[in-house]
């Protein structure tokens, strides 16, 4: 090779270097933001085969699910295995997760919310709110040592990602919030007394956040509705803090919770001190208890009630 | 110019008027459209399946095709097809040129015909193919450029039946991504990654991806196989040729 070709060969070399190396750290990034569930993929992606080697082995799996009985602390184990194989191969895979997580949630739970756990990682799965939602159910339903603060971090997962969510996730999320409240101490060194206190401890929680969420959407994952069902979330604080009033008449703990449900729900609502019975205008006294309420809607000179601007019966403004 | 277009077609004519080639074709589509017959066994995953296998199938396609060269070259040095070209000063570059050119040639019309095979037989049993299934087998087709790079670089370096494992496993490793990243120019570089070019999950998923991100993953594919052909010419030009 004569002198002049060899460098010729080399300057096409090195330039051919820094064009390709250049090109692809700059590829490389960009690829990360395209291909976002890469990086949980297992890396020994021999001839790019993953994808299609976890198609493979999950038909194998259905194979294996076919030709066991139960699921029992012996084959636990293997499906685990299996299903993390899979998983691994491909982690946009959500009929696995799903399905898998259903099959080891009594036998295995922890290995279940494992499974689920990843699939809430995936950026790819973030509208698929069904994964986190059963986490949290078998957090607070299978387990041997029910785990509702980890429920309640689910359940919160899977309202988010779903806008608005399905009223059987928040009531979870409420529930799963109460049932973490229990027999604890709540804000204000207010402890818990009874699963009825814990649920307006909850309930409180839940409804300020749902005021929040719809001053600014963007904070949490949408928009919280403040109820859900056939009754709003103040209807079911006032009958559970009419409960608790009759129940514990001088607990401190639920007079604290009391003052704080009329301070930051119903401030300025008329509602009876005493019971939590809402009055009318007009009215003097309670229906409920007959103590005296602070009327309104009354006409300030003659005492007759308003509709309007101006009195009926006597003309004032 | 017209001893590299010799040498190219003179490679792809030589595939093309072997008819197994066009039975394996055949073959592949066949293999692609049975996947539709699994959806009881995959619970209704025949679709990603079908996706899945198309994809993978174009691949190992594509890597048969550049593996070819490790075999073809030392055939054609040992039976002297070329020796008047080889024996000008400048002929062994375009030597290499013109059968890289060939080989890359005959692989995209092949991955060609395997895509047009799978977006048929995927509109017959599903829909309208996604466009990001397009994308993703356009990218498979982009990645027998590098591909076809790597096998000609083994074909020269090592003896015939080794450069064909050695460039085989070069393939496969370069699919595993490097934990080079770090390194600029020696990763991409030097080191290829076919990962850049492998957008398959997206492809199946349906994210869309841009085209200046295919169009620079083509450019590399390029840039790279301009390095690992410059190597091989200089490692070539002092061969030894009997
Ligand atoms: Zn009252
Ligand atoms: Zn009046």
């Amino acid at each position: 090779m004569k002198k002049k070709t060899l460098l010729t060969h080399l300057i096409v070399i090195v330039v051919s270097i820094i064009v390709a190396g250049g090109l692809a750290s700059d590829l490389a990034k960009k690829q990360g933001k395209i291909c976002v569930s890469k990086g949980m993929e297992d890396s020994k992606n021999f001839l790019g085969l993953n994808r299609f080697a976890a198609d493979v082995q999950w038909m194998l799996f259905i194979q294996y699910c076919g030709s066991i009985n139960t699921v029992n602390a012996e084959n636990a184990p293997i499906i685990y295995e299996k299903l993390d194989s899979i998983l691994r191969k491909n982690p946009d895979f959500e009929q696995a997760y799903e399905m898998g997580a259903l099959m080891l949630s009594v036998e295995a739970p922890k290995k279940a919310i494992d499974i689920l756990s990843r699939a809430c990682e995936n950026p790819r799965l973030s509208r698929s709110w069904k994964l986190p939602f059963l986490a949290g159910f078998i957090s607070s339903h299978h387990m041997k040592e029910k785990d509702y603060a980890q429920a309640e971090r689910f359940f919160k997962m899977a309202c988010d990602m779903s806008s608005p969510p399905e009223p059987y996730v928040l009531s979870a999320l409420i529930r799963a919030k109460s049932k973490k409240l229990l027999a604890k101490t709540w804000k204000n060194g207010i402890t818990v007394v009874d699963e009825k206190h814990a649920m307006l401890c909850s309930l409180i929680e839940y409804y300020s956040f749902s005021q929040k969420s719809y001053e600014n959407p963007s904070v949490g994952g949408g928009v919280y509705p403040a109820g859900f069902g056939k009754v709003t979330i103040p209807e079911r604080m006032l009958s559970l803090a009419q409960d608790l009033q009759t129940q514990y008449p001088s607990d401190q703990n639920i007079r604290k919770t009391l003052d704080k449900v009329k301070e930051d729900v119903f401030k300025g609502a008329h509602i009876c001190d005493k019971c939590f019975t809402p009055y009318l205008a007009g009215e003097k006294f309670c229906s409920h208890c007959s103590s005296q309420v602070d009327p309104f809607g009354m006409c300030l000179k003659c005492g007759a009630l308003k509709r309007g601007k101006f009195c009926g019966s006597c003309g004032a403004e | 110019m017209t001893e590299i277009m010799a040498i190219a077609s003179s490679t792809w004519r030589r595939t093309f008027r072997m008819k197994s080639v066009y039975f394996l074709v055949f073959c592949v589509i066949v293999l692609i459209a049975s996947a539709y017959n699994y959806d009881v066994l995959s619970i209704g995953r025949n679709k990603e399946l079908m996706m899945n296998v198309s994809l993978f199938l174009n691949t190992i396609a594509a890597v048969i095709v550049a593996i070819s060269l490790t075999f073809e070259i030392p055939k054609e040095l040992s039976s002297g097809v070329a020796s008047t070209l080889l024996s000008k000063p400048l002929g062994r570059t375009q030597y290499l040129i013109g059968k890289l050119i060939g080989t890359i040639i005959t692989g995209l019309v092949i991955t060609g015909f395997i895509t047009v095979g799978f977006m048929f037989v995927f509109n017959m049993f599903f829909e309208k193919v996604p466009v990001s299934m397009l994308q993703g087998h356009l990218m498979v087709m982009a990645s027998l450029i590098p591909m076809s790079a790597i096998a000609l670089f083994f074909s020269v370096l090592l003896p015939e039946s080794v450069a064909t494992i050695a460039a085989t496993l070069a393939i496969a490793f370069s699919f595993m991504g490097t934990k080079l990243h770090n390194i600029k120019y020696v990763y991409g570089g030097i080191i290829p990654d076919l990962n850049l070019l492998d957008v398959r999950a997206e492809a199946v998923w349906g994210t869309n991806v841009d085209e200046m991100y295919m169009l620079m993953a083509l450019v590399w594919g390029i840039a790279f196989s301009v390095f690992a052909s410059s190597v091989a010419s200089v490692v070539f030009g002092y061969k030894d040729l009997k």
